[in-house]
């Protein structure tokens, strides 16, 4: 899963933080598209990433640790549709 | 391994069959009767502050994640994934709010609970085929803790830890309860000797006969001031409930001089005089002992020394220091310690520095008094292993005459709980060794399995193929 707007960002000169434990690395970094930003989190293991707004990085900041598990239950992709039915 | 019933007899006596310190059999016993159902210290609270914080600790073969959940409770889990069993924590420590197995993906939160198997859906039909929910790692059977020390028993029906310990506690709060905010650690450093684990454990209970000898030359040194002969048979041992240790006498003085004595410093002392209890408080100032070396059976000691830390300082310039630490069996010949150092929450940086310079120096794997101590230990295991070893029984009778009588009487006012000597005498590794003996005498109940899922199929709805 990459991003379009990987290719057209710009944010070489941010600084990247890098954040691992045994089960998982990640980088993280701000980028700039033409009217606003992002934060682009992208795993260089499984080679996914995602650039995510504000609006959703505030959206994480009121999800509790069953909403968090969720979306780890599946390492390969989204949440699966019959989850969220549950 | 010679009879049985006449091994626990020559040891109840004090009289030690040399070679129960290196023998495949008894080690079987020990493992079975003593580890896989006594209270095994694993981590201290402080190493774990912050939810999602845990370390990997063993029990034997048995690896642990103790975890701070995201509630900020403690946990003890059993360090397998549900699936194929594979270890899930690999690391020694980390934080995570959850951990994932590395061989198929699943993945559990940091209170153990199941929450992910990839393809749920196309492997098992979502959760009519494989029901997650109410899943979680096998927690330790048992779990308490004391002063911040976590303790676990593989035994689910164990005596509880509280009731376990009995007055030792006393004991335990010189080591880990100086001020009300306990203690914080440092370490564990961690490695193994080709020693025997009970020689160890005795040697810290109540071995103040072997400091003179075998310490002399951290004396020469002038590291540390305190274990020549003369002084050290001055101190009283005690043995109470499930431990005991050793003391050094100290010079005449108050509670606060003598506690200035080993080198602690006047705010240390104002918390201890407010978190010690008026009889705890009493051993140092009516008494005059100050604890030393110590046992918790079956395997975890701790050590309060006060060397020189600093070459160029006066004489009496000494700073204290506490260490604690496992002796975890790896085989009838090997041992693996983990070694800890403990100091005040409330202690000054510079205190906790100079301490810490002084434990380094004194034990840990850099330990002068360390390399010493194992040098007899591994010669001690290596030699019972012969045959010779199987006609001989050590005599650890110190303290008694032949009639079974103690050589002085016990102390009649000493201010701590249990049964105090003044004077050289092995009563404590002989109350170390009965209860090893009663342990292994004591029948196995029968293990209980713990099948994956046993009580969604206790109550007969899904989860196995008919």
């Amino acid at each position: 899963m990459k991003d379009v707007r990987l290719e057209h960002a710009n944010g070489a000169e941010e600084p990247v933080i890098e954040l691992g434990n045994e089960f998982a690395e990640v980088q993280i970094r701000k980028i700039h598209t033409r009217n606003g930003v992002r934060l682009l989190i992208s795993s260089p293991k499984s080679g996914h990433s995602i650039a995510l707004c504000p609006l959703e990085l505030e959206a994480l900041t009121w999800q509790n640790q069953d909403s968090l598990s969720l979306l780890i239950n599946n390492p390969y992709g989204p949440i699966e549709q019959v989850q969220l039915n549950e | 391994m010679n009879d049985l019933s006449q091994m626990l007899a020559d040891v109840r006596r004090g009289m030690i069959p040399a070679y129960v310190y290196n023998d495949e059999e008894v080690f079987k016993l020990e493992k079975e009767h003593i580890f896989e159902r006594s209270w095994i210290f694993l981590a201290h609270e402080s190493e774990i502050p912050e939810p999602g914080d845990y370390v990997v600790r063993r029990i034997l073969e048995d690896n642990f994640i103790v975890a701070r959940d995201e509630e900020g409770q403690v946990r003890v889990m059993f360090n397998m994934c549900l699936h194929r069993g594979m270890q899930i924590c690999r690391a020694e420590l980390g934080n995570a709010s959850h951990f994932r197995c590395s061989y198929h993906g699943w993945s559990y939160r940091n209170d153990g609970k199941l929450v992910g198997l990839p393809f749920h859906n196309e492997a098992y039909g979502g959760e009519d085929g494989f029901s997650k929910s109410g899943q979680s790692l096998l927690p330790a059977p048992a779990v308490e803790t004391f002063n911040g020390l976590i303790f676990a028993n593989l035994d689910p029906n164990a005596q509880p830890f509280r009731e376990f310990l009995g007055d030792f506690a006393f004991y335990l709060d010189f080591y880990t309860r100086q001020s009300g905010d306990g203690v914080e650690v440092r370490g564990p450093q961690r490695w193994r000797v080709k020693s025997n684990w009970k020689i160890g454990a005795e040697n810290a209970a109540g071995d103040s006969y072997h400091t003179p000898q075998t310490h002399r030359s951290v004396v020469e040194i002038g590291l540390f001031r305190e274990p020549t002969g003369a002084k050290r048979k001055e101190g009283a041992l005690y043995w109470c409930d499930k431990g005991g240790g050793t003391t050094y006498k100290l010079p005449p003085g108050t509670f606060r001089e003598r506690l200035r004595y080993v080198g602690y410093t006047d705010e240390m002392i104002d918390r201890m005089e407010s978190s010690w209890s008026l009889e705890q408080k009493r051993l140092i100032s009516d008494d005059g002992f100050m604890i030393s070396a110590a046992t918790l059976f079956p395997s975890f000691s701790l050590v309060h020394n006060w060397p020189k830390v600093d070459a160029n300082a006066d004489d009496d310039e000494v700073v204290p220091f506490i260490t604690m630490r496992v002796w975890q069996p790896i085989s009838a010949t090997e041992t693996e310690i983990l070694s800890w150092f403990i100091v005040d929450k409330n202690a000054t940086e510079e205190f906790k520095e100079a301490s810490y310079k002084g434990y380094l120096m004194c034990f840990g794997s850099t330990g002068m008094f360390e390399q010493d101590d194992v040098e007899n230990w591994v010669s001690i295991t290596s030699i019972a292993g012969g045959s010779m070893a199987r006609r001989l029984l050590l005599n650890s009778r110190m303290g008694l005459t032949s009639a079974d009588k103690p050589l002085n009487t016990p102390l009649a006012d000493f201010h701590g709980p249990g049964l105090a000597y003044v004077g050289y005498g092995e009563f404590n590794q002989r109350a170390l060794l009965k209860e090893w003996a009663d342990c292994i005498e004591r029948p196995l109940d029968q293990k209980e399995q713990l099948a994956m899922g046993e009580k969604i199929l206790a109550s007969g709805t899904k989860g196995r193929e008919k």
